[in-house]
C-alpha cells in the first residue's frame, strides 16, 4: 500500500494490533466496571467493522464499513444519552454523506487511481471531502458532537469512538493524502489553518472545562489538529508522525478515560475539577492518567514523542520557526490543562469524603501498567512497530 | 573500550527493572542497598573509561538502532566524563545517604527507580551524540524531577512544587526541540559532531538552546521553580536540585563550545544572564528563613557564577566553569544532605525554630562547616579554588564588572551561609527544640555527607587532581587550549599579577574565617555578639534569623519585588484562562444549534476554497 511505501509504517497491521489490544483491554475493563448492557457484543462488532474499514481493498467498502461502525456506536451512545446520541448520529450521517459524495464526484471510489478533477469540480470535491472529514474527525468548528458523547457515554464507549473509530477515519484520510494528494496540495494552507484552529481552539476549550471527560474530548480535538497538520504538510515525516501520533492517541485515550472511569465508579459522580487527591485512593489509575496525559503531549519516553517530534519537524519544514513556535505554544496550553487536571483531581490532599482507602482493582491496574510499559517500550524500540524496522 | 560506553546505562536501567520486579519482596533498606550498589557499579563503569578519555580519546558506541534518523549513539569525551562522574559519583554518595534517610518511607520502590532513572537520564544526556537523543534524555530527567518533587503526592505543597517544576522547565524545553529540528532541517543530521551542524549553528539556534538551558539551570527569570521544589525529600534536593539536574543546562551551554565557535555577542548574553542570576539568587537567599529554600536560592546564585565563568569565553573561563560545576555539586550536595539530616532530627527546617544543634549533631555540624566554607570560598576548599579561577579568568579578560559583581555576591553568600550556620548550629537551642530529642545523623547518612565533604576538601587542597583529570579533558572537548597548570591549594597559576593579589586575599581571608569559626564554636551565654551599625542591642538581645530576614526584606524590598517574575507568569496564566472562558462561551452559544453551525461553517469554508 502506498501509505506504507511513503512512511515505512504498516498502518494496517499497527492499527489492527492496537485495536485488538484495546478491545481486549476494554472487555476486561468492562468485566470489572460496567460499560452498558450491550457492551460485551457491541465492542467486538464495532471493532470488526472498524478493522474492515481499514483492511477492505476498495475505498467504497472501507467507507461503508467505517460508516456502519459509526452508526453502531452512535446507537450505543444514544442508548446511554439521547441528546449525545443524536448529535453523534447527526455528525456521522452528515459527515459520511458529504465525504462520500465528494469521493464519488472525485472518482475516488473507482478501482483505479483517479486523476484530479479540475476547475469548479475540484473545488467542490475538496470542499465536500474536507468538510465531511472535518465533521467525522471533530475538527473545530465541526466538533460539536464529541464533548457530549465523551461526557455522557461510558468510559470504554468513549474509547471505542475516539481511539478506534476516530483514528481509523484519520487513517482513511491519510490514505487519501497519498492516493489523491490534490485534495491537500491545492488548498494546503486551508488544511493547515483548520489544523491550527483545532489545535488552539481545542486546547483553549479544554482549559475552560471543569468536567474531566469534556476536557479529554477537547484534548482529542486539540490533538487532531497536530495530526491534520502532519498530513497537510505533505512530507514523509509529517505523515509518519501523524500515523504514530494516531496510534499513541488511541493508547493514551484508553488510559485517560479508563482512569476517569475507575474514579467515577468509586465516587458515583462525574469527575470534575472539584474532586481532590484521587490518587490516594486509586494510585494506579492516577499513574495511568498522568502517563496518558504526558503521552498526549508527546513527552518522552512515551510513544507519543516519536510522532510528536516528526509533527513538529513537519511544521518547521512547512512554516519555519513561526509555525514551530505556534505548535509549541499550543502544546504549552495542553500541558497547562493536563497539569491542572492532574494536580487538582489526582494529586494533593484528598477531599474529606475520599480519605478512606480502597483497594484498586488489580486486573484494571495490570492493564494500565502494561499499557504504560508498552508505550515506553515503543518509544525506545520503535522498530517493534510493524514496518518501522528501518525507521 | 568502546563497548564500555553503554555499561553505565545498562546497569542503571537494569537496576530500575530489578527494582520494579522485586520491589514488593524487598525491605526498604534492601531497596536502598540495591540502588546504591547499582549506582556504584555505574560509577565503576565510568571510571573504567576515564583513563582513555583523560588521555584524549573518545569512547563511542552505537547502543542500538533507535530510529532511522538517529541511532542511539553514545559518545564520551572529557565534558561527558565530568557530568557522568557527577551523576554517578555524587549520585552514589546520595544513594548511600538514602538508605537510612528513606527507611521509614513508603513508596521507596518508586523513589529508587526514579533516582536511578534520573542518573541514567543525565548520563544519557551528556553522552548522547544525537541531538534528538539529547532531547529525549533532557525530558526524561525533567520527568524524574517532576515525579521526585511530587514524591509525597498526597501533600499539597509537594505537588504544587512539582507542578511548577514541570510547567517551568518543560515549556522552555520546546525551545531546545525547535533548535534541534531547525538544525536537522538545515544540516540534515542529528549528530552534533557532524561539521554540517556547526555550519548551521546560528545565533537563533544559540538563543533557543540557551532558553532551555536557562530553565533547567535556574537562570533569572526562569528560576522560580526551584524554591518550590524544596518540598521534595532532601536526597532529591541534593541530587537533582543542587548537584546534577540543574547542571543539565550548564552542560548544554558548555557543549555549544564543542559544536561551534562562539560569537562575541553570545558571550555577552551569557555574562549578563549569569551576573543577573548571581545577584538575584543571593538577594533572595538573604531573605529566607527556611533552610532548604535558602539553599535553593543559593543554588540559583551559584549557577549564576558557573554560567558567568562559561560566558567569559576564554580557556581560563572554561577551566573555572568546569571546576566550579563539579565543585558546586560536591559542596552544595553536602549542604543539602546536612539540611536533610537537620530536618530529620528536628522535624523542621525553619531556621527560626532551630539553634544550638552543633551540640547534639557535632559531626553533621562539622561536615556542614566544611561545605559552608567551600561555598563561601574559604581556602583549603574547592570553593575557594573555583572562585579564584573565576576571578582570575574575569581579570584576565578585562571583565571588571563581572569581578565586582562576583565579589559583591560573594559577600552576600558569606552573609546568608553564616546566618544559616549560626541559626541552625550555634547559640542556645530554641524553645521548639528544648523538648525534642535531637540525635546525630546515622552512620549511613554521615557517610554520604562525609564523602562529598571529603572531596570538597581534597579538591581544595589538591585542585590539580580535578584540573588534570577532569577539567583539562573537558576543556579539550570544548575546543579550548588546555595548557593551564596548578599546584597544591591552587596557589600557583600561570597568570601574572593575579596570584599576588589572590595570595594576599587568601591570607587575610583565611585568618578572618578561622577567627569567625573559632568565635562561633566558643560557647557564649549571651549568644553571638553582633555589630548592629548603631547603638548596641539591649542585654541578651542578638540578631537572629528573623531579624536578619526582616532586615533584608526591608532594605531590599523594592528589589525583591521587582526581581520576582512570578507575578508576570501568574498574569499570563490568568489572561489565558479568561480568554479560554470567553472562547468557551462562544462555543457553547454556537453549539446550541448544531445544524446551523455545520451549515454556517461549511458555507464559510466552501466560500474560502472557492476564492482560492
Amino acid at each position: 500500500m502506498a501509505l506504507k511505501e511513503l512512511t515505512g509504517l504498516d498502518w494496517q497491521i499497527a492499527f489492527t494490533a492496537v485495536s485488538v489490544l484495546l478491545l481486549v483491554a476494554a472487555e476486561l475493563y468492562a468485566s470489572r466496571i460496567n460499560q452498558g448492557k450491550h457492551f460485551l457484543w457491541m465492542a467486538p462488532t464495532a471493532t470488526v467493522l472498524i478493522l474492515a474499514g481499514i483492511w477492505v481493498p476498495s475505498t467504497m467498502g472501507r467507507t461503508l464499513a467505517l460508516d456502519a461502525a459509526a452508526l453502531l456506536l452512535a446507537w450505543f451512545v444514544w442508548q446511554q444519552d439521547k441528546q449525545a446520541g443524536r448529535l453523534f448520529l447527526l455528525a456521522v450521517i452528515v459527515g459520511s454523506i458529504l465525504a462520500a459524495i465528494g469521493m464519488v464526484m472525485g472518482g475516488l471510489f473507482g478501482s483505479e487511481a483517479a486523476a484530479a478533477p479540475v476547475g469548479t469540480m475540484l473545488k467542490l470535491v475538496i470542499s465536500l471531502i474536507l468538510i465531511g472529514f472535518a465533521i467525522k474527525l471533530a475538527v473545530i468548528p465541526f466538533a460539536f458532537w464529541l464533548a457530549p458523547m465523551a461526557e455522557k457515554s461510558t468510559a470504554m464507549t468513549a474509547v471505542l469512538v475516539i481511539s478506534l473509530l476516530d483514528m481509523a477515519e484519520f487513517g482513511e484520510l491519510a490514505l487519501l493524502r497519498v492516493e489523491a494528494p490534490w485534495i491537500f496540495n491545492s488548498v494546503q494552507w486551508i488544511w493547515i489553518t483548520l489544523a491550527l484552529i483545532s489545535m488552539f481552539g481545542g486546547a483553549l476549550l479544554a482549559l475552560a472545562q471543569t468536567n474531566i471527560r469534556r476536557m479529554l474530548a477537547f484534548s482529542t480535538i486539540d490533538d487532531i489538529g497536530y495530526l491534520l497538520l502532519g498530513l497537510a504538510a505533505g512530507t514523509t515525516g509529517g505523515a509518519l508522525g501523524a500515523l504514530i501520533g494516531a496510534l499513541s492517541h488511541s493508547l493514551c485515550k484508553f488510559l485517560l478515560f479508563g482512569a476517569v472511569g475507575v474514579a467515577e465508579k468509586d465516587l458515583k459522580h462525574p469527575v470534575t475539577l472539584e474532586d481532590r487527591g484521587l490518587s490516594t485512593r486509586h494510585p494506579v489509575a492516577g499513574a495511568a492518567f498522568i502517563a496518558g496525559a504526558l503521552g498526549m503531549i508527546g513527552v518522552p519516553p512515551l510513544m507519543g514523542f516519536l510522532g510528536r517530534w516528526r509533527l513538529y519537524f513537519a511544521g518547521v519544514e512547512v512554516g519555519g520557526l513561526t509555525l514551530g513556535i505556534g505548535m509549541a505554544l499550543a502544546t504549552a496550553l495542553a500541558l497547562l490543562y493536563y497539569v491542572r487536571a492532574i494536580h487538582r483531581v489526582w494529586l494533593g490532599k484528598p477531599a474529606v469524603e475520599t480519605k478512606k482507602a480502597v483497594k484498586d482493582d488489580s486486573l484494571v491496574g495490570i492493564i494500565f501498567i502494561m499499557l504504560i510499559i508498552l508505550m515506553i517500550v515503543a518509544c525506545l524500540f520503535p522498530a517493534l512497530l510493524p514496518g518501522m524496522g528501518g525507521r | 573500550m568502546n563497548a564500555l560506553a553503554g555499561f553505565s546505562l545498562v546497569i542503571l536501567l537494569g537496576g530500575v527493572v530489578v527494582l520494579f520486579l522485586s520491589g514488593r519482596f524487598l525491605s526498604t533498606k534492601a531497596k536502598g542497598w540495591l540502588a546504591f550498589v547499582t549506582g556504584l557499579l555505574a560509577l565503576g563503569s565510568i571510571l573504567w573509561m576515564a583513563p582513555s578519555i583523560i588521555n584524549g580519546q573518545t569512547v563511542e558506541l552505537n547502543l542500538f538502532p533507535w530510529q532511522a534518523e538517529s541511532p542511539f549513539l553514545l559518545y564520551f569525551d572529557g565534558l561527558s566524563l565530568v557530568f557522568s562522574l557527577m551523576a554517578a559519583g555524587i549520585g552514589s554518595a546520595i544513594l548511600v545517604y538514602c538508605i537510612d534517610y528513606m527507611k521509614h518511607e513508603t513508596g521507596t520502590t518508586r523513589f529508587y527507580m526514579l533516582m536511578l532513572t534520573f542518573i541514567a537520564g543525565l548520563i544519557g544526556l551528556v553522552s548522547a551524540r544525537s541531538l534528538i537523543m539529547v532531547y529525549l534524555c533532557w525530558e526524561v530527567i525533567g520527568l524524574c524531577s517532576y515525579f521526585l518533587v511530587g514524591f509525597w503526592y498526597s501533600e499539597t505543597v509537594a505537588v504544587n512544587g512539582a507542578r511548577k517544576v514541570l510547567v517551568m522547565t518543560h515549556i522552555p524545553g520546546y525551545a531546545l526541540l525547535l533548535a534541534i529540528l531547525l538544525l536537522y532541517k538545515d544540516a540534515g543530521t542529528f549528530i552534533w559532531t557532524d561539521p554540517a551542524i556547526a555550519a548551521h549553528f546560528t545565533t537563533g539556534i544559540f538563543l533557543l538552546i540557551l532558553i532551555a538551558a536557562m530553565a533547567k539551570s535556574v537562570m533569572f527569570p526562569i528560576h522560580t521553580w526551584i524554591p518550590e521544589a524544596m518540598n521534595a525529600p532532601t536526597p532529591v534536593s541534593a541530587l537533582l536540585h543542587s548537584a546534577c539536574y540543574v547542571k543539565a543546562g550548564v552542560y548544554l551551554v558548555a557543549r555549544m563550545y564543542s559544536i561551534s565557535p562562539w560569537q562575541p555577542s553570545w558571550n555577552t548574553i551569557l555574562l549578563v544572564v549569569g551576573c543577573a542570576t548571581m545577584i538575584v539568587g543571593a538577594l533572595f537567599a538573604l531573605a529566607q528563613t527556611d533552610l532548604k529554600r535558602l539553599l535553593a536560592f543559593s543554588t540559583i546564585s551559584q549557577l549564576g557564577y558557573i554560567m558567568t565563568a562559561f560566558g567569559i569565553g576564554t580557556p581560563f573561563g572554561a577551566l573555572a566553569g568546569v571546576f566550579y560545576v563539579f565543585s558546586h555539586g560536591l559542596f552544595k550536595g553536602t549542604l543539602f544532605l546536612c539540611a536533610g539530616a537537620v530536618q530529620h532530627a528536628a522535624g523542621t527546617r525553619d531556621m527560626r525554630l532551630l539553634g544550638g544543634m552543633a551540640k547534639q549533631m557535632p559531626r553533621t555540624a562539622l561536615i556542614w562547616l566544611i561545605a559552608a566554607g567551600a561555598i563561601i570560598g574559604v581556602p583549603l576548599t574547592n570553593g575557594f579554588v573555583a572562585k579564584w579561577l573565576l576571578y582570575d579568568a574575569a581579570l584576565e579578560s578585562g571583565a571588571w564588572v563581572v569581578v565586582i559583581i562576583a565579589w559583591l555576591v560573594s559577600t552576600f553568600t558569606a552573609f546568608y551561609i553564616l546566618k544559616a550556620t549560626v541559626s541552625v548550629f550555634y547559640g542556645e537551642p530554641s524553645d521548639y527544640l528544648k523538648d525534642r530529642k535531637i540525635e546525630e545523623a546515622s552512620t549511613g547518612m554521615l557517610t554520604g555527607m562525609g564523602i562529598l565533604a571529603g572531596f570538597s576538601l581534597l579538591f581544595g587542597i589538591a585542585p590539580q587532581l580535578l584540573v588534570n583529570w577532569l577539567a583539562k579533558p573537558a576543556m579539550t572537548a570544548m575546543k579550548f587550549e588546555a595548557s593551564q597548570s596548578m599546584t597544591f591549594l591552587g596557589f600557583h597559576m600561570d597568570q601574572s599579577g593575579a596570584p599576588v593579589t589572590a595570595g594576599a586575599v587568601l591570607a587575610i581571608s583565611a585568618l578572618l574565617v578561622v577567627w569567625i569559626i573559632f568565635a562561633m564554636r566558643k560557647p557564649s551565654p549571651k549568644g553571638v555578639s553582633t555589630f548592629t551599625g548603631g547603638d548596641p542591642l539591649p542585654e541578651g538581645n542578638t540578631l537572629n534569623t528573623i531579624d536578619f530576614s526582616e532586615f533584608t526584606e526591608d532594605v531590599f524590598a523594592p528589589a525583591l519585588t521587582a526581581l520576582n517574575p512570578d507575578p508576570v507568569y501568574t498574569g499570563i496564566w490568568q489572561g489565558i484562562y479568561k480568554f479560554s472562558q470567553q472562547i468557551r462561551k462562544l462555543a457553547e452559544n454556537l453549539e446550541k444549534s448544531p445544524v446551523g453551525l455545520i451549515l454556517g461553517a461549511a458555507v464559510i469554508l466552501a466560500v474560502v476554497i472557492w476564492l482560492v
